[in-house]
């Protein structure tokens, strides 16, 4: 679904990532790990080809060459995307963000269908229904813009899901329901999520197929889910001083 | 309850009497320069709350308010070509409560000077006057602001703001995450802007 290969990327002069290896397949759940300032965020903003970001290297999804094109087109290739901390959008609604973007992929809905299924997600996320007619994010916790954009996201139905922390600011019941909901998405669907995180309860709730930890600008070790243990256990430093 | 009027400036200097509760529903300027006067009698509420489209007007809407008046005035504003706008705001007699609140769009690369002044006369009591200007700007589009405040009383609470803004890298990349073009994300990001005043 999506392969990386020899990816590097950088701000002005500064390289931020380099030879980074990757390859994501439909069904499967990947767990990005590693110290602060690794370039994870990075890593998820570079695949949507985040402006401020240079790249050399292969970037493809589904086969097709995704390394130089635009945000919105990666996106309606089927890339969603959460960030850490999702913008906040004074003035515009939700229902009039998310009525645009599938006016967008020419997927149109009525309004009284929209109604109905936002309702139905709303009830699924546990949010307020009334979430319809606010401003995008604007004056919610950061909990709530979690759960805000996973609504967004079901709407939308990608193929390939990138989640920046998508744990941080969600209560112990949040994280459940967040959990319920991308593993059904994923059953339904067979999408492939890569998610940042560190938060034993999400990653045991998602059951990870592959972790990667990323130190140094790049990806230096690849496992599956008992890598995690050992991260938890004992750190990056340890990792570290396989680098030396 | 306040009756629904429209304010049409068709002479070259107007005056209007309000002299009871109102809710504005439309505006409509001239073509030619303008000076219109707006006074509010004790007592009264004057509220306007639209998203209005200007397009080469040259003028002055002044509003003088009395005892105990009430102005609410928040618009959303798209600017076309050259303009020059100027509201203010006498506040001559006590126990006053004045709103201006704009939004601004220039639509193309003319400029617009809106100026908006707020003035609480000397020997007055309990006045209070809030102007906040908000901007939205796009590469050559112009908007200059000149807010003033003329506080002439020990006894008032005046404040203004402008604040100028541009459509910002990580918005409009939020959008396009959501499959959103540069295009349509400036569209709606634009009119949400200025909607947001009507809130």
């Amino acid at each position: 679904m999506l392969q990386i290969k020899n990816l590097t990327v950088s701000s002005g002069s500064k390289k931020i990532l380099e030879n980074i290896e990757l390859e994501i397949n439909e069904n499967e759940i990947h767990v990005l790990m590693g110290p602060n300032g690794a370039g994870k965020s990075t890593l998820c903003k570079s695949i949507l080809a985040h402006p401020s970001l240079k790249k050399e290297g292969i970037i493809t999804f589904n086969g097709k060459d995704i390394l130089n094109e635009k945000t919105d087109k990666i996106a309606k290739e089927g890339i969603y995307y959460i960030a850490q901390s999702p913008m906040e959008i004074e003035g515009v609604k939700n229902t009039e963000l998310i009525r645009t973007a599938l006016k967008e992929k020419n997927e149109p809905m009525d309004i009284f269908t929209f109604n109905k299924e936002y309702k139905n997600y709303a009830e699924i996320l546990k949010i307020p229904k009334d979430f319809i007619h606010r401003e995008v994010n604007v004056n919610m916790s950061g909990g709530e813009k979690k759960k805000n954009e996973l609504l967004t996201m079901l709407f939308l139905k990608p193929k390939l899901i990138l989640l920046d922390e998508i744990d941080s600011g969600l209560d112990v019941d949040a994280v459940k329901v967040v959990a319920k909901v991308l593993k059904e998405y994923q059953r339904q669907t067979k999408c492939a999520i890569m998610l940042i995180s560190h938060q034993e309860m999400l990653l045991k709730l998602l059951e990870p197929t592959h972790v990667h930890i990323m130190m140094n600008k790049t990806i230096i070790k690849n496992g599956h889910k008992e890598l995690i243990n050992e991260i938890l256990e004992k750190g990056f430093a340890e990792f570290s001083r396989d680098l030396l | 309850m306040s009756k629904e009027e429209e304010i049409i400036i068709s002479k070259t200097h107007e005056n209007i009497y309000i002299n009871k509760d109102v809710t504005i529903t439309k505006w409509v300027f001239p073509k030619h320069s303008f000076s219109c006067n707006i006074f509010l009698d004790d007592n009264v509420c004057f509220t306007s709350k639209q998203l209005l489209n200007i397009a080469g007007i040259n003028g002055t809407i002044q509003f003088y308010s009395n005892k105990k008046t009430t102005l609410k005035l928040q618009l959303g504003i798209i600017f076309k070509g050259k303009n020059c706008l100027e509201i203010r705001n006498i506040l001559a007699k006590n126990n006053s409560n004045s709103v201006i609140k704009i939004h601004a769009w220039q639509e193309d690369e003319e400029e617009t000077i809106l100026k908006t002044e707020g003035v609480i006369a000397e020997n007055t009591k309990a006045n209070n006057f809030l102007e906040e200007i908000k901007v939205l700007n796009d590469k050559n589009h112009k908007i200059t602001c000149i807010p003033n405040l003329v506080v002439s009383s020990n006894e008032a609470s005046a404040n203004h703001n402008v604040t100028i803004k541009t459509f910002t890298e990580e918005e409009i990349f939020f959008m396009n995450t959501k499959g959103i073009s540069q295009k349509k994300a400036q569209e709606i990001i634009k009119e949400g802007f200025l909607n947001s005043m009507l809130q």
